[in-house]
């Protein structure tokens, strides 16, 4: 138990205790005690929760997908059949099994999950239990039914654990209800999945536990390979964009907080998942062209020519044709034009996302040193971006990223800067802007102009 | 009209005329057959797509419930019905005479899952137990899946056992089978009711949302490597559609000598991405072309980071190896040599299918020790049975122009 926190002991020494305490009450009281026809259900559903919460899904957001609340609900069910509390406590404890936490030695944990939910199991059990007569009877107050069993589990979960993190961080009660009301949406489905199945269990036995479960777990596996796929396909953009800063070593870091900056737009903006994720992949990508620009004009210390110039803006079409040749991507492939992100030419019926990357572009261009110009204060960044809100910029992207930093707390810019790239030669205080921005000036070195002076 | 309007409208369509029929006092059986019909096309519109982008419809798992469950002339009915809507409902995505054979096949696996089970709970002397039951309902399932594949092969579809398609059907399967004991009930009297029926296919639909997003990252990644194998075209580094056609190449050359379904995918990201390093490199002298193995083994560094693409990485790494006339090569330098000879075979015939000739000439004209003769043979054979016409090869300039910079 070396990793489990000092202040959590106590707690979860008493929820074991509380939880052996019942069982043996449960036990002694005759009324209660199961029959073997239960006693086999208990070992049949505690395997399958033991199953389930070993086939967990991860969520990328944080979380976990498990059907272990169905099952627990239909053990509910069937142990409700002779109002056998005891079994519902055991199919609930069964849940703390964890091989992998049990390799680490993380026992202290495996208590704590095992007391906790075997506690919400019984509290949910007894719910059932006035409620089990019209549960057998009738299909629709079966479906009804679910609601109190779930919000009973839910409940008892959502506080034992607001209580544990009470006791190790002083963490605020109202925690625990944040964590309750977005539980218990999703438990719903499951809970009246579980009622039914404990159903089907009781008239039909257990070969209809397998049949319901297979889909389950057919549907858990392929959404765990589309995670992982997912990844993979974020991981193989995410080695471009390392190769284009391997060549282009001047923007190194640059599409990383481009995507950064964009995705606090999208947050703003309340962007759906998978909105963001799209999001991300296009500002990622929105200078993948630079790819087949050749090294020499990247890493040419002087002016360019007006070829060589256009060789480099090339690079832009390339993108734009890149994206446009992955469906995801397509409807947002103007991220990557700097030509067709001008605000006052837009359609309105246009998606919002290339304005987002061309806004969070053109932040991270001003807030950044380049080989032409120091990084710029990010104060000087915001009033060029509100300056240009309206005309170049679209209004809501620029309003969104002044409101997501703020709020954050981050500054950028001048002698904020994390990663700065050494220069054979220095930049100058003063330069050319790149994304659309045209020249920065700056009047002397200890005071900036006002954005209207801005060239 | 998009899916997302067409489910809804159809199960509207459904619960309207199940409504009717109830408030007219019509028969219990009228109301059922409504909602099964509404069941069926919806199951019509829902797949679950396959590797190959083809699909075993949701409807299989109702019409199995219909088989068991209810009589046959309201079942034949309510297929028919159904089939007849879904024939209507796919008349913008299809040509007719694909819809055509659609509709035949679903009456064919109709009429195979019926008279399975009809004839096993015959011949099981119709006796009502639980296991006389199930044996009925998986025999109609397995002629189902059986008529399923006859019919694919008659319209030369690939066989649907494939990894996907093996648990599509088991999904199917199982809750069809959950479905029509919950309905039909082992005495003949079913337990569960159709709102019951509605919540055991949460399941499957699940299934089918996990089959759309695996299918949609699948297109996307594929699409991805696409995409960045197109940065070498577009720099003017490999003939355009180069990535493409060696792509297609290597997934056949793959399957004709055996190399495992898991280890293909590692090819095809390989033979997407296997000129990437090219990009990186400063540019050679004027006149002159990055060393042999240079670039391939800047691109296997590139890839080796990344551990979903390692193996690809592995792959691209081993290619500039000899083969030595090595006759047991392990399945990593198989797969390097097919992409060597799938990628030489391209600059060989410079995109264009009426050099395949000239190409394997060249191929077989080299020192043994360069490519392996096992590869070379099966791309012979490729190009003799198929003429490589479905590789999506495409002209790519005058014979004689320079391929590419390796």
């Amino acid at each position: 138990m070396t990793d489990f926190p000092r202040s959590l002991r106590l707690f979860t020494a008493a929820l074991v205790a509380g939880t052996l305490a019942l069982a043996a009450w449960l036990a002694f009281e005759r009324t209660q005690a199961p029959g073997r026809q239960t006693w086999i259900a208990v070992a049949v559903f505690g395997m399958l929760v033991v199953y389930s919460e070993h086939r967990h899904v991860s969520l990328p957001g944080g979380g976990a997908l498990t059907p272990g609340l169905m099952v627990s609900v239909a053990a509910i069910v069937v142990c409700g059949e002779e109002r056998a509390l005891l079994g519902a406590l055991v199919v609930g404890a069964s849940a703390g099994i964890y091989v992998p936490a049990l390799r680490r030695g993380r026992r202290g944990w495996i208590a704590f999950n095992g007391a906790t939910i075997a506690l919400a199991t019984t509290a949910a059990a007894a719910v059932e239990a006035p409620l089990h007569t019209p549960i057998r009877e009738s299909a629709t107050l079966a479906a009804l039914a679910a609601l109190p069993i779930a919000l009973a589990s839910v409940s008892a979960s959502a506080l034992l654990v607001t209580m544990s993190y009470w006791f190790e961080e002083r963490r605020p009660i109202r925690d625990g209800f944040a964590r309750l009301a977005e539980t218990f949406p999703q438990s719903v489905p499951f809970a009246m999945l579980g009622v039914f199945l404990g159903r089907l269990y009781l008239d039909l036995g257990w070969p209809v536990v397998i049949l319901f479960v297979v889909p389950i777990l057919l549907a858990r596996d392929l959404f765990a390979s589309y995670l992982e796929l997912r990844a993979a396909n974020e991981a193989t953009v995410e080695m471009l964009v390392r190769a284009l800063e391997a060549k282009d070593r001047y923007t190194a870091g640059h599409a990383g907080r481009v995507a950064t900056y964009a995705q606090y737009i999208g947050q703003e903006l309340g962007f759906m998942p998978w909105r963001q994720e799209r999001l991300r992949i296009a500002a990622l990508m929105h200078d993948i062209g630079k790819l087949v620009v050749p090294n020499h004009l990247l890493k040419k210390p002087g002016k360019l020519t007006p070829e060589e110039f256009a060789a480099v803006r090339r690079h832009e079409e390339v993108s734009v044709r890149m994206l446009n040749s992955i469906d995801l991507l397509a409807p947002v492939a103007r991220s990557a034009s700097g030509d067709h992100t001008v605000y006052r030419d837009d359609d309105p019926r246009h998606p919002i996302e290339p304005f987002i990357v061309a806004v969070a572009d053109a932040f991270d261009a001003m807030t950044s040193t380049r080989s032409y110009r120091r990084a710029l204060p990010q104060a000087l960044a915001f009033a060029e971006l509100r300056e240009k809100s309206g005309s170049q910029f679209h209004p809501r992207c620029v309003d969104a990223l002044i409101a997501a930093l703020e709020r954050r707390g981050e500054v950028h810019g001048a002698g904020h800067e994390t990663e700065v790239e050494e220069f054979d030669v220095s930049p100058p205080e003063a330069g050319l802007g790149s994304a659309g921005l045209g020249d920065l000036l700056r009047s002397d070195p200890t005071g900036l102009r006002a954005p209207g002076e801005l060239a | 009209m998009r899916l997302r309007v067409r489910v809804p409208a159809v199960a509207v369509a459904g619960c309207a005329v199940a409504a009717m029929i109830r408030l007219a006092d019509g028969p219990t059986v009228g109301v059922h057959v409504s909602l099964f019909v509404a069941g069926l096309v919806v199951g019509e519109l829902l797949v679950l797509r396959l590797e190959d982008g083809t699909g075993v419809p949701l409807s299989y798992t109702p019409m199995l419930v219909l088989a068991v469950g209810v009589a046959l002339d309201a079942a034949a009915i309510a297929i028919l019905l159904a089939q007849l809507v879904a024939l209507v409902l796919r008349v913008d995505s299809r040509p007719p005479a694909e819809r055509w054979a659609t509709f035949c096949q679903r009456l064919v696996v109709a009429a195979a899952a019926i008279g399975a089970y009809r004839g096993c709970f015959a011949a099981l002397g119709r006796r009502e137990s639980l296991g006389v039951v199930l044996v009925a309902i998986a025999a109609a399932f397995v002629a189902a899946f059986v008529a399923d594949e006859i019919a694919r092969r008659a319209q030369r579809l690939r066989s649907a056992m494939t990894a996907r398609g093996v648990r599509a059907w088991s999904a199917l399967g199982a809750t069809a089978a959950l479905m029509a004991l919950g309905y039909r009930g082992v005495d003949g009297e079913g337990r569960a009711d159709l709102w019951t029926l509605l919540l055991f296919a949460i399941p499957l639909l699940a299934a089918w949302y996990s089959f759309e997003r695996l299918a949609a990252a699948s297109r996307t990644h594929r699409q991805t490597l696409r995409a960045l194998s197109m940065a070498t075209e577009l720099g003017g580094f490999v003939r355009d559609g180069h990535g493409e056609r060696v792509a297609s190449l290597c997934e056949r050359l793959g399957a004709e000598l055996g190399v495992p379904a898991d280890e293909v995918d590692d090819l095809v990201a390989a033979a997407y991405l296997h000129h990437l390093g090219v990009l990186t490199l400063d540019e050679a002298p004027a006149g002159t072309r990055e060393p042999v193995g240079v670039v391939a083994e800047v691109t296997a560094a590139m890839l080796g980071d990344i551990p979903v693409l390692a193996a690809a990485g592995a792959i691209v790494a081993g290619q500039p190896a000899q083969s030595r006339g090595d006759t047991t090569l392990s399945e990593r330098r198989l797969a390097s040599q097919i992409l060597k000879v799938a990628s030489d075979f391209d600059d060989f015939s410079e995109g264009d299918r009426s050099h395949a000739g000239f190409a394997l000439e060249a191929l077989y004209s080299s020192p043994g020790y360069v490519y392996d003769r096992r590869v070379l043979e099966g791309l012979e054979r490729l190009v003799d049975h198929t003429g490589l016409e479905d590789l999506r090869l495409r002209l790519g300039g005058a014979p004689g122009t320079a391929t590419d910079r390796r």
